[in-house]
């Protein structure tokens, strides 16, 4: 396996609300591979946003806080660095791709400038007509229509898939060693989504370029990830090659999500399979296993009050596994 | 009588450029579209981004006047109305926002926000307002105890389901549903999507329904429309649209449905061609145009609204297509 450009170990993140502290990561550790791609897919709320963010030292201020762990990028820990240098890591080495375009793009500046304040970022001598036209080239490397028109534009005169489009060029001008893209097709239909696919595909081949991407779209995951990490509440419940998550999930919860793919011949209209049950709010976590209360597994109760161990299963696959799961998973 | 009516629908949007910002043009998002919805249908709308689905959203519930064209909804012409008349309407008429950031006031706790509808049209004591909200949430999936935070304190796909449960709130006649599920898991897309079949089984809701998983659109619709620069080209039952896709624009979109399995990665024929803008949209068909279609010269010399096919199924008149 190549070297990993990114180590994150046992990293927790967490919010000061009214109501108290929330611990929304909670002791998740993965490694990227240089060149590789990442995935991560998990329940809505899960945190794997605040994971992104964390990475990134974009949390919330002054609410969202690392409270332990650490992140390596090239040797060093991207936790304990200044603002100011951790600014210059975003804009010459990780990019975002952020999940709602209008959070991240300014509502009162053309998307023009936007893109050319980005390229400045990255090598502050340059020339504002080279900076101008490398933000066109860009533009038209996603597909916008009229990209020229476009550099006088404001965000809301864009479509919601123009403005994601506009976000992802945003993160890929600078050419970053990492990309971390964050739901970046929801908006996009499925030909221009192929596209965009390929585009980060081709930069990954020609720059070497690693990355993580977030999705619920399996599809998406299939076609384009080596390795897949699941999340839920909080923590990495598997971990594996993509090709094995598929062909044989272990965490009831992969288990289920992939039951509840739709499927093109399900009777149109009629009720769709879903996972029974409810994540716990964050407010109530239980310490051991989180899905306990949704699990079908056979287990005892004590699950709950214990975290449990991780089991190794071969070929880079793992899973969390109580003991009466993981004697199944050595039975079989 | 269709609970919605849309005729030759038009959204200009003038646009400035130029050196002096003087030379002015016009963005035809939307450029005749035409449809009817009965009540309690599903009628399911894809096209390639841009292609104008938001904008004929945002006129459906006024929140854009349309250029020309007529709406009518429920019997009124809800094109010409001001947004006085209109508050009257609201009540059965809701949209879920594409952009969840868009349409939740971030200052306002989630209790405030779904409590609202409620508010403005009267109903219920306060007690009885917050129990509905709190119930609103738990209808999406959401713990109770979630009425007391701000938007910011949820993640994405939980905000574009707080959007859900206030359209939900009036228990409207028409939802426009402007990619509803596309920030959810799989599972939790699954309980929002029976939720929805649910309300309009039980109420006969009507769904405009926006969407890029082409899977769930099937799922939901009972008619489908293709969009494609600013025009429909192709409309038909669901289950005929997938089965015998006419015009080429949904030949290549069906094509292009990633799969879910690691197996059968494929290359992919990508769908190439300098992407048309609605600033300048070339004559005749724009995606015959964009493809350099063997037919397309003949679409430019024709009458290219829609014709129909089979019964249901219509689509664009030109020779190949149809
Ligand atoms: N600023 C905040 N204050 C308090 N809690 C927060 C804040 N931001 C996020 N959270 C909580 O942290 C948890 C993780 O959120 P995160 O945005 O990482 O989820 P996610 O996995 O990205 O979900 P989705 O798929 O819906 O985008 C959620 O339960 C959310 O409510
Ligand atoms: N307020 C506006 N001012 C100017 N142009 C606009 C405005 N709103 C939309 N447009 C333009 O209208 C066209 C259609 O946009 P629309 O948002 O309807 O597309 P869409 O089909 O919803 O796309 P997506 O799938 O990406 O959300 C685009 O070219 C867009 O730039
Ligand atoms: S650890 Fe045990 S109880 Fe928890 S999900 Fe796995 S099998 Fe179920
Ligand atoms: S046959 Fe006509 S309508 Fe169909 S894609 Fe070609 S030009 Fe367009
Ligand atoms: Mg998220
Ligand atoms: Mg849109």
């Amino acid at each position: 396996m190549s070297e990993p450009i990114l180590q994150v170990e046992n990293l927790v993140t967490g919010f000061d609300t009214d109501a108290g502290r929330v611990v929304a990561v909670d002791g998740v550790s993965f490694t990227v591979p240089k060149g590789k791609t990442l995935g991560i897919v998990g329940e809505s709320g899960c945190g794997k946003s605040v994971t992104a963010f964390s990475i990134t030292r974009l949390l919330p201020q002054p609410h969202g806080k690392i409270l332990g762990g650490s992140i390596r990028f090239e040797n060093r820990d991207l936790v304990t660095l200044s603002p100011e240098d951790m600014r210059k890591v975003r804009g010459n080495d990780i990019s975002m791709i952020f999940q709602e375009p209008m959070t991240a793009l300014n509502p009162v500046q053309t998307i023009g400038k936007q893109l050319c304040e980005a390229v400045l970022l990255h090598e502050p001598g340059i020339e504002p007509r080279e900076a101008l036209s490398r933000s066109l080239d860009m533009l038209n490397k996603v597909r916008i229509p009229a990209a020229e028109q476009r550099l006088n534009e404001y965000p809301h005169q864009l479509s919601g898939g123009m403005r994601q489009r506009v976000m992802i060029a945003m993160a890929l001008i600078n050419t970053p060693k990492l990309l971390i893209a964050d739901e970046p097709t929801t908006a996009l239909d499925v030909t221009v989504q192929a596209q965009i696919l390929e585009l980060i595909r081709d930069m990954q081949q020609d720059l070497g370029m690693s990355v993580i991407l977030i999705t619920h779209d399996l599809g998406v995951i299939a076609e384009v990830c080596d390795e897949v990490i699941v999340m839920y509440a909080g923590r990495i419940v598997e971990r594996g090659p993509v090709s094995e998550i598929f062909a044989k999930p272990l965490h009831p919860y992969t288990q289920g999500l992939i039951q509840c793919l739709p499927k093109l011949d399900h009777p149109p209209k009629t009720p769709l399979p879903v996972i029974p049950g409810m994540v716990p709010s964050l407010a109530d976590m239980p310490k051991g296993c989180r899905f306990a209360p949704r699990c079908p597994n056979k287990h005892s109760d004590d699950v709950l009050s214990q975290r449990q161990p991780w089991k190794e299963c071969g070929s880079g696959h793992g899973v969390e596994a109580c003991a009466c799961f993981a004697q199944q998973l050595s039975a079989s | 009588m269709s609970l919605l009516s849309v005729q030759n629908l038009k959204m200009h949007f003038p646009v400035r450029g130029g050196v002096f910002y003087t030379t002015k043009a016009t963005c035809k998002a939307v450029d005749g579209v035409s449809f009817e919805l009965q009540p309690g249908e599903t009628l399911g709308l894809v096209g390639e981004s841009g292609c104008g689905k938001s904008t004929v959203a945002k006129s459906v519930v006024r929140l854009l006047k349309p250029t020309a064209g007529s709406i009518q909804f429920n019997g009124h012409d809800i094109s010409t109305k001001s947004q006085g008349q209109l508050r009257e309407l609201r009540r059965e008429l809701q949209m879920v926002f594409q952009d969840p950031a868009e349409s939740l006031n971030p200052r306002h706790t989630i209790g405030q926000i779904l409590e609202e509808p409620f508010i403005i049209q009267k109903m219920g004591a306060r007690a009885e307002r917050s129990e509905w909200a709190a119930e609103l949430l738990k209808r999406v999936g959401l713990p109770a105890d979630g009425v007391h935070k701000y938007p910011f304190e949820f993640s994405g796909g939980q905000r574009q389901r707080i959007g859900i449960a206030r359209a939900l709130a009036l228990k409207p006649k028409l939802i426009v549903c402007d990619e509803p599920v596309s920030a959810l898991d799989v599972s939790v897309q699954a309980q929002v999507l029976n939720l929805l079949l649910e309300l309009q089984r039980d109420f006969g809701l009507a769904y405009l329904f926006i969407a890029h998983d082409l899977s769930v659109v099937q799922h939901m619709s009972d008619r489908v429309a293709v969009m494609y620069l600013g025009k429909i080209v192709e409309m038909a039952p669901a289950a005929e649209l997938y089965k015998n896709p006419r015009h080429a624009y949904t030949k290549a979109l069906l094509d292009a449905i990633p799969i879910a399995d690691p197996t059968k990665r494929r290359e992919r024929q990508l769908l190439r061609g300098d992407v048309p803008s609605p600033i300048n949209p070339p004559a005749g068909c724009a995606f015959g145009h964009r493809m350099k279609h063997p037919k397309w010269e003949e679409s430019t010399k024709m009458d290219l609204r829609l014709k129909e096919v089979s019964p249901g199924h219509w689509v664009q008149a030109c020779p190949c297509c149809t």
